[in-house]
């Protein structure tokens, strides 16, 4: 008897270990004003208590190259979709960018963003969630986001985050960037794993910023006397995290100098 | 004592001063760093394991006003700090799939929480929201709609999806302006294929071939110009289903039926779009009334304007107009037996990489019989006469079109040259037979009109991309339009109505047009820049004669010709501060001389000038602004109000009496408007608030205000719009008040649909649409318009009332739909100007599987209550008449509707 018991103690120990170890599933719609399409659509983000993983689901998966009259463009695409993962344990996050085809992608590791909230009492209700309001500074713009303390996770979309519950709703009040909660599922099934982005060089910044003037300075050296090649920065909306990219401007000032 | 003795005294006086407050201070902040005492612990799981990352919060009471808020550390632990002011606080922690753990904490000295979570017994269930808005989404300059979620399956063609399409308008005739703005063309995947004609594609391509639809602001085409970001165009994309799409694909409905004559009806539509080529064949023959055909091509796009040959002052010669086909009102399957035959081939072809090829033919032809009679009872001098007229009317038309493009874009996008070629000729004829009796006197007419227009246009576009943000275009454009046309009267009997018996017209109209335009342009940063010099020659000849056929001798005759020659140049600069503000600059300083045949023209040069600045500030995303100046002396036509440009086509032309030019003077506008989004229960509100104040100085000093406010609210099954606008002018030449609410609501299958704009409360429009699903599949669908419009004022009183109803009662199992319709139409005027008519139809469909195709087969019964006549009688102090419209009997009519 006292075996039998046993045995239903390790299961039950057992079934709630595996409890712990389901990966929840949130799905966002994003909506982006940037210009940079690939990035809207359907975003999800999976995640434990111990770790998130955010990602682009609509971004191509195929590279494409159109023409279309006279433009020609080539648009790069990520086996992963962009994906930003963060880890809450060790307080770290990875993320990846392509810059342009060249350069490919690159994963960067930073610290998680501390955005500053200012926690609201209005509360509204999305689905069966009950939601509050918090506004803050999130790379440059000013969100409004409703979270809900019923999905306890600092988490959110993108990198958005560090409230006592999951953003389930975040827009930029410059109208750029909306998310919207469209879907929250969990799964247990092994296929569905959290884990920091590979397909991609690691590169610090500093580097980062030394291939982006590199490559400006090859494709200067391709200029003829019909035409100049230049690279200009992203206007400045171009990201989601506004003015992200300002090295080529610098760079140029730096030369001019 | 030194002088420098005593500086450092007061130095050292003043440091004592700041230690003193320093000092003052330190135990105020000592204070405060004890001023908190803190709630530490650890998480642990049912087993004794401890929880990382789980969430802890310390909240004033459950009104989550949160006081401190962490993650448990890697071991679980936790330390939350709270200010001394809270004796008793909430603290909660969290952790997924575990219970939410709830505690009350009083104040004390060392509290360290052993926070034993408890598994949860079920999971978080799966949560999917609901879409509550449509789904419309908004990319930078581009809206799209996903037109699935705004069909109900009652469209056929892509008008009928874009009338159900939230900020888009339809109009009768098929025009269509987005958010109140016309729009210029619809593309097809990205290719303009329909140029300014766009209803040949929006009345004949099916719906359910389109997937999305966007409208795109700023469009612009021509990759050299998109570095200088010039275009204000509006245009709608079709982007069709992708099963649609890299195969030959179509849709054919064909049709045979019976009534007085032999109906039939074949509509044909073929696709083959892919990235490269596109081509799209769109056919429409048949003679059951609701045709595309020419008739439909002029009520959209106008004809060439004849009314202008009738504009100059001097003008004695009595013009003869061919008559009309005459509808009272209904809808043209009533009265039209006409046999139409329409096809346009429209192609864009990808030779290479930088040439780009379009050839669009488009050919239709018309014939059309109408009988009608006129009965008029008229008192003249104390007697009484009645006239019985019998008119039999046979029309005949023809249109042919032939238009090419090519367009090629060098390598690296820095020049491209676009040529265009257009050659159209349309050829119409009556031959009428006109049948009079007065008394027991019986009176012949014979007309016979021949009309043969022939267009032709050239034009040639060259861009170039110079300096660093500079583009050049020049433009050469060429446009001929001949218009002869003769008339033949055999009259032996109306010499009332022609000044003689044997009559013969023949008119010559030719006009020419050179137009040279020189552009350029210049964009750097927040800079745009352009400057456009044209020059314009403008020809018209007209020729005249009106000859008595008896013996060829001349009754009246003219010949005049019209020469213009105009200057003109136009500068625009547009300054983009930042994102919130936009300053714009625009002037024109232009010349324009004539010389005419006739005495026509007052003046025989002018010139003018215009200046406009304009201010836009966004004071937020809901918050915008325009401050406007502007002067101007003798504006051209298309600068006549300048919030407001009237542009006028630039073959027409205008009467230049002058005196219609009051417009010269200053123009100061202030306007703001405002956006309100809000959500309230279940309803989404979006509200707009725009004032406008003008205030003129010319001619007429006056003000104006006009204050538009437009709210939207939408639930779940309501949705409820208000349009108002005021309009005040002062001194007081106006006053006048629109209002517009119309409103949608679903309840237990009943669904009532309403609009009732009011312009200035004398013309009314009721439009109410009541549906019901009362049991399974019976639709009872009643439609009821009422339109009231009356001007009463010293010099003209008007007033018309016209009362609609159309009752339906739909049964539609699986596959079949069974719908009959009665229609009611009453028409009051004033003078007794009266019409009455029913009518009803029967439509039977069932859809059949063929494979994994669907084919519909269709029965359509026109008018059960056999209407002879449609009659509009008219009656007046002096006179009664009744014109009498032959109906078109009823008839039946099978089509099979195959899409493969």
């Amino acid at each position: 008897m006292k075996t039998i018991i046993l045995s239903v103690c390790i299961l039950l120990f057992s079934t709630s270990n595996l409890c712990a170890q389901t990966v929840s599933i949130v799905t966002y719609q994003c909506s982006l004003n940037t210009g940079n399409r690939e990035m809207q659509g359907a975003n999800t983000l999976y995640f434990t208590q111990s770790e998130a993983l955010f990602v682009h689901t609509d971004y191509p998966k195929q590279d494409s190259y159109t023409e279309n009259g006279g433009s020609v463009s080539y648009k790069k695409s990520d086996s992963e979709g962009l994906p930003v993962y963060i880890n809450l344990s060790e307080g770290y996050l990875k993320w990846k960018l392509i810059y342009n085809p060249r350069i490919g992608p690159v994963i960067f590791t930073d610290t998680i963003p501390n955005c500053k909230w200012v926690i609201k009492q209005e509360r509204k209700q999305i689905g069966p969630y009950l939601c509050q309001k918090a506004v803050g500074n999130f790379a440059g713009r000013i969100y409004d986001v409703w979270f809900t303390p019923e999905i306890p996770v600092p988490l959110g979309p993108y990198k958005l985050g560090g409230l006592p519950g999951l953003i389930l709703n975040a827009e930029s009040r410059d109208g750029y960037v909306s998310y919207q909660f469209k879907k929250y599922s969990n799964s247990s099934e092994s296929n569905v794993s959290i884990s920091p982005p590979t397909d991609g060089r690691e590169l610090s910044w500093e580097e980062f910023q030394e291939e982006i003037i590199e490559n400006l300075l090859l494709v200067e050296s391709m200029s003829t006397d019909e035409y100049t090649i230049t690279n200009k920065n992203p206007k400045p909306n171009w990201h989601i995290e506004k003015n992200r990219i300002t090295i080529i401007d610098e760079f140029n000032a730096k030369r001019k100098n | 004592m030194p002088k420098g003795r005593i500086r450092t005294e007061i130095e050292l006086s003043i440091e004592r001063v700041w230690v003193v407050v320093l000092l003052s201070f330190l135990p105020i902040i000592s204070l405060q760093s004890q001023e908190t005492w803190k709630i530490k612990g650890v998480i642990k799981g049912e087993n004794g394991n401890t929880l990382p990352q789980g969430l802890v919060v310390a909240q004033k009471d459950s009104s989550n006003n949160y006081i401190d808020f962490k993650s448990s550390n890697e071991d679980g632990s936790f330390a939350l700090t709270i200010p001394n002011e809270y004796s008793t606080v909430l603290f909660t922690a969290r952790y997924l799939g575990y219970e939410v753990y709830k505690t009350k904490i009083i104040k004390e000295s060392n509290i360290f929480l052993d926070v034993r979570m408890t598994p949860q017994n079920s999971e978080l269930m799966e949560v999917v929201i609901k879409e509550d808005r449509p789904p419309i989404t908004q990319n930078s300059d581009t809206t799209v709609y996903k037109t699935a979620e705004f069909s109900d399956s009652s469209e056929f063609n892509v008008e009928d999806i874009l009338k159900k399409l939230p900020g888009v308008e339809v109009s009768s005739e098929g025009s269509i302006k987005v958010n109140g703005k016309e729009i210029q063309t619809v593309l097809v995947e990205g290719t303009n294929l329909f140029g300014g004609k766009y209803t040949i594609g929006t009345k004949n391509i099916r719906s359910d071939y389109i997937d999305r639809v966007e409208v795109i602001d700023k469009f612009q085409d021509n990759p050299v110009l998109k570095k200088v970001n010039y275009s204000d165009q509006i245009v709608l994309n079709l982007l069709l289903k992708e099963d649609k799409k890299n195969i030959i694909s179509g849709t054919a409905e064909v049709g045979l039926g019976f009534g007085e004559v032999i109906k039939y009806t074949g509509h044909i539509n073929l696709f083959s779009i892919s990235e490269k080529n596109k081509v799209i064949l769109l056919t429409d023959n048949g003679n059951t009334g609701d045709q595309y055909d020419l008739d439909e091509l002029d009520a959209t796009y106008g004809r060439y304007n004849e009314q202008d040959i009738a504009s100059f002052d001097n003008q004695r010669f009595q013009i003869l107009e061919p008559p009309t086909i005459f509808n009272p009102g209904v809808p043209p399957s009533f009265i039209d037996n006409s046999h139409s035959a329409f096809a346009t081939l429209r192609s864009d072809l990808t030779i290479s990489s930088r040439w780009n090829l379009q050839i669009n033919t488009l050919f239709s032809r018309k014939t059309d019989h109408q009988k009608r009679t006129l009965t008029e009872q008229f008192w003249r001098d104390e007697n009484n006469y009645f006239l019985e007229t019998e008119e039999d009317l046979n029309f005949a038309s023809k249109l042919l079109n032939i238009e090419a493009k090519i367009k090629h874009v060098s390598k690296n996008n820095k020049v491209s040259f676009i040529s265009f070629g257009k050659i159209q000729g349309k050829s119409s004829s009556t031959n009428n037979t006109i049948l009079s009796y007065q008394g027991r006197n019986t009176r012949t007419l014979n007309q016979g009109f021949d009309i043969q227009n022939t267009d032709w246009q050239a034009s040639n576009q060259f861009s170039f991309q110079f300096l660093q943000n500079s583009v050049g275009q020049i433009e050469f454009k060429g446009f001929q339009h001949q218009t002869p046309s003769l008339l033949l009267a055999n009259n032996p009997d109306f010499v009332f109505r022609y000044s003689d018996s044997l009559i013969q017209q023949d008119i010559d109209f030719s006009r020419r047009e050179l137009q040279v335009n020189a552009r350029w342009l210049w964009s750097k940063g927040p800079w745009i820049i352009k400057v456009q010099p044209s020059f314009s020659n403008r020809k018209t000849d007209r020729i005249g004669d009106l000859l008595s056929q008896k013996n060829l001798e001349k009754i009246q005759d003219f010949s005049e010709k019209f020469i213009s020659n105009k200057v003109q140049v136009t500068s625009q600069i547009n300054f983009n501060l930042s994102s919130l503000d936009n300053f714009s600059a625009l002037a024109i300083l232009g010349d324009e001389k004539f010389s005419s045949s006739s005495n026509v023209l007052n003046k025989s040069k002018y010139s003018f000038f215009g200046l406009s600045f304009n201010w836009d500030h966004d004071w937020s995303s809901k918050l915008k602004s325009r401050l406007g100046y502007s002067q101007f002396n003798n504006p051209p036509d298309y600068l006549r109000f300048f919030e407001k440009p009237i542009i006028v086509n630039q073959f027409q032309i205008r009467r230049y009496g002058l005196r219609d030019r009051p417009e010269s003077g200053n123009i100061l506008t202030l306007n703001l408007s405002k956006r309100i989004d809000a959500t309230m229960r279940s309803w989404y509100i979006n509200s707009s608030l725009t004032f406008n104040q003008s205030y003129w100085d010319n001619a007429v000093q006056f003000n104006r205000s006009i204050i538009e406010i437009g709210p939207f609210f939408s639930g779940e099954n309501n949705r409820l719009s208000i349009t108002a606008n005021y309009t005040q002018f002062f001194p007081k030449i106006r006053t006048k008040i629109d209002i517009r609410p119309s409103f949608s609501k679903i309840k237990n299958n009943l669904q009532i649909e309403g609009e009732t704009p009011t312009y200035s409360f004398s013309n009314t429009r009721i439009y109410l649409r009541i549906s019901n699903v009362s049991f399974r599949d019976f639709q009872i669908i009643a439609e009821q318009r009422l339109t009231k419009s009356a001007i009463n004022d010293n010099t003209n009183r008007q007033f018309s009332l016209v009362f609609r109803g159309d009752y339906t009662l739909a049964y539609r199992p699986e596959n079949w739909r069974f719908s009959i319709t009665y229609n009611m139409n009453r028409i009051r005027q004033r003078l007794f100007d009266a019409t009455n008519f029913h009518t009803a139809y029967l439509k039977v469909s069932r859809q059949i599987q063929i494979g994994r195709k669907e084919m519909t087969v269709k029965l359509r019964v026109n008018n059960l209550f056999f209407s002879e006549n449609f009659n509009r009688i008219l009656s007046g102090d002096f006179l009664i008449s009744n014109r009498s419209v032959e109906a078109v009997p009823a008839f039946f009519i099978f089509k099979v509707d195959y899409g493969f």
